[in-house]
């Protein structure tokens, strides 16, 4: 019961209180002439020559944003796959960033130790918020948001207990950016052979309520329900699909190194009749793509943030058929 | 008599203060010159003079028949000039790279470009002040310029401090992006790209997406 609580909602840290002066003038004791001086005084502050009262900056990323921990189980069985999750609230005008920041920032990284033998999956982040527009465009979350680590349990647990340590990064951005780091630990007791995982469900519903904001993945060449993506010659990227009621959709690149749209930036579709259609000219360098396979990566945004719909595509590039264009370019 | 008095002294005192604050506002930037090119790869580098932080001016034209390195900095950002575990300064990634760029051609020079007045919100002369503390507690040999106005970051395309580039002895731009990949002994961009030019070889990569604290310039 202890271990359940423990796990149930750890909370890490709290943010440190603002620092906030409150000047009051008690009438009683007020002489005459303070409206005088007050009016001076304040004249004087709106010129910008006399310091305002403001708030402390804050020190560290660790002060703008407050971490807890959750799993959607209470407990583990052999070969039970569950989810581990942290949820990061931060300060009102801050921000933290997607997978792909955009042109600056730098993603949240979550490292998740654990015994031999569990599987730790890659970190899954819900649909981002586009902050400013073109070139200078970033992707990130503010207020709150969830990732989300999967993990699987191995065919043998012998163990009572298990402990995960989590390694949480991140950078925290406004005007200016901050560092915030932490160190976590969940234990989760190993159930009893033969008995069901207890779920946790204030876990649970947190856990599936983000999953709903995870980007649907449209694998490439793929027709899934209308929808297709493609590389169309002179390296365009082309995606078609349903856009339903949205009243808009937009493509935000995933940050595949050497692939990206030849004007950075987020990319807007062309609606119509229910359907969206984006036609991007892509840049492709090959020798950018630092070894690895080229792919033209992203999401298609449809909806609002507030009810978001999103896409996943990944769409493999012949650097062959590339280097062809290139040169013909 | 006595209150009215106070308050025409007040009234007084903050318009004094008003008008030497605009005084000092209005005071003359850097001298500096930006063509009107943009930074791309195989394409000659924008053109720039700008001040460094003891107000003499360094031009890129200065450096002509050799291999520049240009770092976009930030004194407060804790990737760039605030001493973090990430900043590469502090973490002496940057004193790293120049010892081996030294190794590699001993010619090469190392820039930095600070465009922060205006996310700052601080005048040139205060942005160098702060940049010459910066560097003296950071251990940073390399000149600081102050891009007063932020048409250099512009006509660069900087996006974040660090942002690279590395220009060849003809001028051409050959990389820009990312200074490394923030792994400990991973890989050094710019110094691939300075042994690459003094082997005569092709760059590659020639771009890596940048990352760090946004540069603002608008």
């Amino acid at each position: 019961m202890l271990a359940l609580r423990r796990l149930d909602i750890v909370v890490i840290f709290k943010a440190a209180p603002m620092n906030k002066l409150l000047y009051t003038f008690q009438k009683a004791h007020k002489p005459p002439h303070i409206t005088f001086l007050l009016c001076g005084w304040l004249l004087a502050i709106g010129f910008g020559v006399l310091p305002t009262v403001a708030d402390d900056p804050p020190a560290s990323g660790n002060d703008l944003v407050t971490i807890r921990v959750v799993s959607d189980v209470l407990d583990l069985q052999p070969g039970h796959q569950f989810t581990l999750a942290v949820e990061y609230s931060i300060k009102p005008g801050w921000h933290l960033y997607w997978r792909n920041p955009g042109a600056n920032g730098m993603a949240p990284t979550v490292e998740v130790t654990a015994p031999d033998g569990f599987e730790i999956g890659e970190l899954i982040f819900p649909r981002p918020q586009i902050f400013g527009t073109g070139a200078t465009a970033t992707y990130g979350y503010e207020g709150t948001v969830l990732l989300m680590v999967p993990v699987k349990c191995p065919p043998q647990l012998d163990a009572v207990e298990v402990q995960f340590e989590l390694t949480l990064d991140w950078v925290v951005c406004k005007v200016a950016c901050l560092l915030g780091e932490s160190q976590q630990r969940v234990r989760l007791p190993v159930s009893l052979p033969g008995r069901e995982v207890t779920p946790n469900p204030a876990g649970a519903r947190l856990i599936t309520s983000w999953m709903s904001r995870v980007p649907r993945p449209m694998t490439a060449g793929a027709r899934t329900r209308g929808f297709t993506a493609e590389m169309a010659p002179q390296n365009r990227l082309v995606l078609k699909g349903v856009s339903g009621a949205s009243s808009s959709a937009i493509y935000i690149p995933g940050g595949t190194p050497g692939v990206s749209p030849k004007a950075p930036g987020p990319v807007s579709g062309v609606l119509s009749n229910g359907s969206f259609i984006f036609d991007i000219p892509m840049s492709i360098i090959p020798e950018d793509s630092l070894g690895e396979p080229l792919r033209a990566n992203g999401l298609i945004l449809l909806g609002s943030y507030e009810r978001p719909r999103a896409l996943e595509i990944d769409v493999s590039v012949d650097s062959s058929e590339v280097r062809r264009e290139n040169s013909e370019g | 008599m006595r209150f009215s008095t106070l308050f025409t002294a007040t009234l007084a005192m903050s318009a004094l203060c008003w008008t030497g604050t605009s005084a000092i506002a209005a005071s003359p930037a850097p001298q500096k010159a930006v063509e009107s090119t943009t930074a791309e790869i195989g394409k000659p580098a924008p053109a720039f003079t700008l001040m460094n932080t003891e107000g003499k001016p360094v031009s890129l034209s200065d450096f002509k028949g050799k291999t520049v390195v240009i770092e976009w900095f930030c004194p407060t950002c804790p990737f760039s000039g605030r001493a973090s575990g990430k900043s590469i300064h502090s973490t002496g990634r940057v004193r790293t790279l120049l010892k081996d760029m030294k190794a590699a051609d001993p010619n090469a020079v190392y820039l930095l470009i600070d465009s922060s007045t205006k996310k700052m919100g601080v005048s040139p002369e205060e942005l160098a002040k702060q940049d010459a503390e910066v560097a003296k507690k950071l251990g940073i040999t390399a000149p600081i310029l102050i891009d007063a106005d932020t048409s250099v970051a512009k006509a660069y395309g900087a996006r974040t401090t660090p942002h690279v580039f590395v220009i060849d002895g003809k001028g051409v731009l050959r990389y820009q992006g990312a200074f490394d990949d923030r792994t400990a002994e991973g890989a050094n961009y710019p110094l691939n790209a300075v042994k690459s030019i003094k082997a005569g070889t092709k760059v590659e990569p020639t771009y890596v997406r940048q990352w760090g604290c946004g540069v603002k310039t608008g």
